[in-house]
């Protein structure tokens, strides 16, 4: 799970423009990074690309935080 | 130049469309890519009699409707006539693109697919609207209903860069949208852009400027967040097209109307071109690394020719590489 957020990290604070500190596995994308549609499909294409998984559009809507993301990307990884 | 078109978006595709390929090839001397379901395009050619000089086609059989979901040209409708006119412009086939169809499928396939110009924040729908002899930039008159400060400082950035390259003035005067012209009117949100505006040197602010002050021409570039300046644009076309109704009823309700009509048509020509929205092609999707520009969903042949225009236009201007040098400069550097 450390490893995914390390590579998540630097990703996730440059499409927010925040410090990489401020990523953790409760990060919310919604309240906490102000997530809007462009950034969720953004992170889909970006988590897509760099882990080598398949992201359904339907569950984009059930990861709410970078903890789910990193469950989601290591459930798929093990598909 | 070529400029590659998505044979398939909008209200009267694919006849329009290809007819106002035609009429563009013809008017500007250009080379046109469409993209779209070949064998349906070719026979929609020769049964309207359209020229197929310098237009050729890539064929796809998908289709992005006005009812499908934004993020769809990204994965599930890449292979769709949008989402191939996407790759085309990204790979370096084209020079520049132009969709009449879904805005939303647009924004997602420009900002992710061509990609934003480094440090450009959210790109925005920029239509450029007909104000007496002279022109201003809407910006954005759609794309990000939510925007932050920093967003709508970047707008008034792209924009005086895109109305200065373009030749539209040279030293474009940008306002901000808000319900007053006082600094200390609107929302927390415009306050604090504001603040923001009025600090950038990149560009001459001359602060808050009502809708009604938009047609007198006090600004050259009005910045707005994507919610109001779409109220704003919906509000200009009814407008618009109710004066002209309300004109149309007034001149033929008698004979003597109709002899004072017959007199100022030409006078009245003039007056229903300035209200055409046709005129003035499209919106262009401004803060993406290559023209794109969506033409309005009902576009008849005439406003798709003048989205080619507007699009083959921008690509020959440098205004994107000029918005990618003022943006560079702005960035600071991460440690």
């Amino acid at each position: 799970m450390l490893d995914i957020l390390t590579v998540l990290k630097p990703i996730l604070a440059d499409i927010f423009s925040v410090e990489e500190e401020e990523i953790t596995p409760a990060t919310t994308f919604d309240e906490d990074l102000g997530a809007d549609f462009i950034d969720l499909q953004e992170i889909m294409l970006v988590t897509e690309e760099e882990f080598d998984v398949l992201i359904d559009d339907e569950d984009l809507t059930g990861i709410a935080t970078v903890g789910d993301l990193i469950a989601y990307i290591e459930g798929r990884r093990h598909d | 130049m070529t400029v590659i078109v998505d044979g398939m978006g909008g209200d009267h595709a694919p006849l329009e469309i290809l007819k106002g390929c035609a009429a563009a090839v013809e008017e500007l001397g250009i080379n046109v890519i469409v993209t779209g379901p070949e064998e349906l395009l070719k026979k929609t050619m020769e049964e309207n009699d359209i020229a197929p000089r310098n237009i050729s086609f890539r064929h796809t059989d998908g289709i992005i409707t006005m009812e499908d979901e934004a993020g769809c040209v990204l994965k599930a409708k890449r292979n769709s006539s949008m989402g191939l006119a996407f790759d085309l412009l990204k790979n370096g086939e084209a020079d520049a693109m132009v969709s009449a169809g879904n805005s939303g499928a647009v924004l997602a396939g420009g900002t992710l697919l061509v990609k934003r110009i480094p440090g450009i924040k959210r790109a925005a729908f920029a239509p450029v609207l007909p104000v007496n002899d002279k022109h201003t930039m809407l910006i954005d008159s759609g794309a990000n209903e939510v925007c932050t400060p920093e967003y709508l400082d970047q707008f008034g950035t792209m924009g005086a860069l895109y109305m200065k390259h373009m030749g539209f003035c040279e030293n474009p005067r940008v306002g901000l949208l808000n319900n007053g012209t006082e600094e200390c009117k609107g929302t927390e949100l415009h306050k604090q852009a504001h603040a923001l505006m009025k600090e950038n040197a990149a560009y001459e602010f001359i602060g808050n400027v009502e809708g009604r002050g938009v047609f007198d021409g006090e600004c050259d570039v009005l910045v707005a967040d994507g919610f109001s300046g779409n109220v704003l644009l919906k509000s200009v076309e009814g407008t618009a097209t109710y004066i002209m109704k309300i004109m149309k009823e007034a001149l033929t309700s008698s004979l003597f109307t109709k002899i004072l009509a017959a007199m100022l048509k030409p006078k009245l020509r003039v007056m229903k071109k300035k209200l055409d929205y046709t005129e003035e092609g499209g919106a262009v999707l401004l803060g993406v690394c290559k023209p794109v520009v969506k033409a309005h969903g009902s576009s008849n042949a005439k406003a798709l020719k003048n989205a080619i225009r507007q699009a083959a236009n921008l690509a020959k201007s440098g205004a994107i590489d000029h918005i990618t040098q003022a943006i560079k400069e702005t960035e600071t550097p991460k440690n």
